[in-house]
């Protein structure tokens, strides 16, 4: 492969190529992650909405903290792919910072909340999550994303007005199908 | 008027090492090697090479208790490339 005999179309050929290559290994990646937190927030959502609604009992509202507890543990799990840890791309990087300061920040106002107004957890960690969500959107030029994450947000916030308090649960649980499942899966495929 | 090129960029394979360390932070021997189609030999030379003009670093470290070789573009490297693709500009022009 060593020569010196480049043109400079071959130049610029080699360089879009390998960071072309660069990016979709990256994308080939991605959408996994986003899967299986989107799994485990639903299955927790429908779990303690369910819960809410037989016992009417607040109390329930702490096994939110259920989805780090699970959901740390599984997402250092990775797949026997050398690709995935093979390189850190700043896209890469970026996104694992956004949705480190979702998982942070919604721990928080969920943890406040809990104590406090615990039916209004799951509107407002789905409002960030919809943040999360349109800032990944707008990172990877992906507009279903960003949508979804504009319509969870907005919607989060008027459902507020509406729906029956222990009805959040369920919200959340749709918000992670638009904002996590699909569009994983939408990446994923995107990838093969 | 035609630009020079930096001759240690202007070779197939190290351009192509520069290029994926630009978009990445990172990238390991073995991504390298992957991406560029290289192999492990000529890898090898070529990233000593770039090495020593201070184009990129090269960190030796053990990840999942297996070596591995991991390498990052420098200021300098960045600043060559970037330089690099300045004088290339000027062939299309």
């Amino acid at each position: 492969m060593e020569t010196n005999n480049l043109t400079p179309e071959k130049s610029l050929q080699i360089i879009s190529e390998a960071i072309a290559k660069s990016r979709r290994d990256f994308e080939k990646n991605a959408g996994t992650p986003l899967i299986t937190w989107g799994c485990i927030v639903l299955v927790f959502s429908l779990l303690i909405w369910f819960i809410l609604k037989e016992t009417n009992n607040a109390n329930w509202n702490f096994l939110w903290f259920g989805i780090p507890v699970v959901g740390w543990p599984l997402s250092l799990i990775r797949p026997k792919d050398k690709k995935k840890e093979a390189s850190a791309t700043f896209i890469s990087n970026m996104l694992g910072y956004i949705w480190i300061a979702y998982g942070i920040f919604a721990t928080l106002l969920a943890t406040a909340f809990a104590f406090i107004k615990p039916e209004f957890s799951g509107y407002l960690t789905a409002v960030l999550l919809g943040f999360a969500a349109t800032m990944t959107g707008i990172v990877l030029k992906n507009r279903y994303i960003t949508a979804g994450g504009l319509i969870t947000g907005i919607g989060c916030t008027i459902a507020l007005f509406f729906v029956e308090r222990w009805d959040a649960a369920l919200l959340f649980g749709i918000a992670a199908v638009l904002n996590l499942i699909i569009p994983g899966y939408i990446m994923n495929r995107k990838a093969k | 008027m035609f630009k020079k090129l930096n001759p240690l960029l202007h070779s197939e394979l190290r351009l192509a090492v520069m290029s994926v360390l630009v978009n990445c932070e990172e990238a390991d021997f073995v991504y390298l090697r992957e991406t560029t189609g290289a192999t492990a030999g000529n890898l090898s030379v070529q990233i000593d090479k770039l090495s020593s003009a201070g184009y990129i670093t090269v960190e030796k470290c053990f990840r999942c208790k297996k070596p591995q070789t991991i390498c990052h573009i420098t200021a300098t490297g960045l600043k060559a490339f970037e330089e690099y693709v300045e004088a290339l500009k000027t062939y299309f022009k």
